[in-house]
């Protein structure tokens, strides 16, 4: 906006009337400049464009000798325009660092990786076997159980946090809905290492013991899913966890998006006879509903990248599963356990790979989870 | 099916606020009753008492007698949400439900009452788009979403939605404010035309309004009614000196 003005002061007359703005350069010419009285009782818009505007420039001079008064003073024009386009720049260099992490990333990931790639191609996506002593290295056991978790740990605490939500958004009284904010935020800043202590000491164990056999014995112990209850570390166990990670997060989110609904819906839909709870459930809910989604996405971003928690209630066993009550095996897991033993060049890159599927997992599904935002949001 | 409705010694108290003070009102059936007065003056709020929404508001407190027919509202015998089907509202900005459809909007609360279901809720559907003036506008795309309206064929649908569940008392708050003229004129004459049927009570901040849709006029002020009559003689001859003062736009 600025450069071009200077370029144009020398130019044709037309162009240094135009660059004055219509309403300053006929609110002028009013006043200072009798000979422009015709562009002036003419349409304000009809004056830079007039031939007349030429002399625009040299009466205006007394005002700001260097570029014509049709600029501001020059305190303002300089360090104003100094610090705007030096904000510009700043502003435009903070976001392009972001962008330029996230390719370096990806780029350092594909170089990483390029022996596995070369040995197995995409097969290593579908290879179930990864044994670093014969140089045996497939991705599938660890997506396997990275997507299993994640999504059982999401099935968990939607629901959850949901309740939760509405409750702190409609139902809950002042005494009531401040001190459990308190603790769903709380719940939000226990690290994950401790609640994977908290996983081995206390929750492995009662997995063992009594919920896994109680589960099979219940009508949810005939779903494929589940099969003969085993040791305490297992998918299950994992899911749990990341579930209690995710939950504030999607709770928090949702509240904030019940309460942004609109008062007027929910006494529409009480005005017409509703009940509270029908309210809720058609109104509120389907008016966030979009907002609700991009919740469960961020908690799911959340719990694809999780890796203390998992990795020490996981099992950490290389196999594919589909039995939540086996052991198994995380991405995040198997890069933590062993980066720092990898003593070949094609153990290193293939857990490079595993991260560079990980990276593209967590970009596909929130660009997925996105796009769907875009169409219930129309 | 029009009702009548009565209000005895009514007062709204937020906290220790009195929004409305001891209001002693009867409000005739097939009629429409305008309530005017300055902002504040709790002609808002005497609407909401009459359809219970201040039941939602934690500090909110309602004393005093409201009836339907003969029917008290705040009394046990009736069921707050019954009796929100039989006294509709509608409200100052068009709120249709985003999320549905045009047909879905008006639907909506007859099939949660089960009062309509199959080629029955399709007629429904027509009847109270017809008497809303919005059928033949909107009868070639039911299925479009309701934000697809206009802002006047919005609250055309609201009032086609309130309709729905067959109410024997609407009541609508400032229901053309948010509208242009064009829009106006229309809710006005729809107004005009629903007082066969329904008892229908108005609050406005727009006196010309009071004067061209309302056969009563109420004036609220500082919670008090102040006057109450034939919209004719309180425009032309105000017995109380604020109502002359408002009416004559000395204040408000």
């Amino acid at each position: 906006m600025v450069e071009p003005d200077l370029r144009r002061v020398p130019g044709p007359p037309v162009e240094a009337g135009g660059a004055a703005g219509p309403g300053r350069a006929a609110g002028r010419s009013g006043v200072a400049r009798p000979e422009s009285g015709r562009a002036a009782a003419a349409s304000p818009w009809a004056a830079p464009l007039s031939p007349r505007t030429e002399t625009l420039s040299p009466l205006a001079g007394p005002l700001s000798p260097r570029r014509g008064g049709h600029r501001p003073p020059a305190p303002f024009r300089l360090r104003d325009r100094l610090v705007q386009r030096w904000f510009r720049y700043a502003t435009g260099l903070v976001a392009a660092l972001v962008v330029a992490v996230t390719l370096i990333v990806a780029h350092q990931l594909w170089v990483g990786s390029q022996s596995t790639w070369q040995e197995w191609g995409l097969s290593f996506l579908t290879r179930t076997e990864w044994n670093p002593v014969r140089g045996e290295f497939g991705a599938l056991p660890f997506i396997a159980g990275t997507l299993l978790t994640s999504l059982m740990a999401l099935a968990m605490a939607v629901p959850v946090s949901l309740g939760i939500a509405i409750l702190l958004s409609e139902y809950a009284p002042r005494f009531v809905r401040d001190p459990l904010i308190f603790i769903v935020e709380l719940l939000a800043a226990i690290p994950s290492v401790v609640l994977g202590l908290w996983g081995i000491f206390v929750l492995a164990p009662l997995m063992q013991s009594r919920i896994l056999p109680a589960i099979a014995a219940s009508p949810l112990g005939w779903l494929p899913i589940f099969g003969e209850p085993g040791p305490g570390y297992n998918l299950f166990t994992a899911s749990v966890i990341l579930a209690i990670m995710v939950l504030p997060i999607i709770a928090s989110l949702s509240r904030e998006v019940l309460l942004a609904v609109p008062l007027d819906q929910k006494e529409a839909a009480l005005a017409l006879g509703s009940t509270r709870w029908e309210a809720v459930q058609h109104v509120v809910l389907a008016y966030g509903r979009s907002g609700i989604f991009s919740a469960a996405i961020l908690g799911l971003a959340r719990a694809l990248g999780e890796t203390m928690a998992v990795t020490m209630t996981i099992g950490n066993r290389v196999a594919l599963t589909f039995d939540y009550f086996e052991p198994g095996y995380s991405m995040t897991a198997i890069i933590a356990n062993e980066l720092r033993e990898a003593a070949t060049e094609l153990h290193v890159s293939a857990l490079v790979a595993v991260g560079l599927v990980l990276f593209c997992l967590s970009f596909v599904l929130n660009a997925a989870a996105r796009l769907l935002v875009l169409r219930l949001g129309r | 099916m029009a009702e009548r409705m009565t209000t005895r010694q009514l007062t709204v108290r937020f906290g220790n606020a009195e929004a409305v003070r001891r209001v002693d009102m009867e409000i005739p059936p097939r009629s429409v009753t305008a309530i005017i007065g300055p902002s504040g003056c709790g002609k808002t709020t005497f609407l909401r008492a009459l359809n219970r929404m201040h039941d939602f508001t934690p500090v909110a407190r309602v004393e005093g007698s409201v009836r339907l027919g003969d029917r008290e509202i705040y009394g046990n015998g009736m069921n707050p949400v019954e009796l929100r089907t039989r006294v509709g509202m509608v409200f100052q900005r068009p709120n249709p439900f985003p999320t549905m459809s045009i047909r879905q909007n008006v639907t909506y609360a007859p099939k949660r009452h089960g009062l309509a279901r199959g080629p029955e809720l399709e007629e429904l559907v027509e009847r109270v788009l017809r008497q809303a003036a919005l059928w033949d506008e909107v009868k070639d795309r039911l299925d479009h979403s309701a934000t697809s309206l206009s802002g006047g064929q919005q609250q055309r649908l609201c009032i086609a939605r309130a309709l729905a569940v067959e109410p024997q008392v609407l009541l609508m708050d400032e229901p053309a404010s948010a509208l242009d003229p064009t829009a106006t004129q229309k809710i006005e004459d729809l107004i005009y035309d629903l007082k066969q049927e329904y008892t229908i009570v108005i609050v406005t901040h727009n006196m010309q309004q009071a004067g061209r849709v309302s056969d009563h006029t109420a004036f609220f002020y500082m919670g008090h009614l102040i006057e109450y009559g034939a919209t004719d003689d309180l425009f032309t001859n105000p017995r109380n000196e604020r109502t002359e003062a408002y009416i004559t736009g000395r204040f408000g």
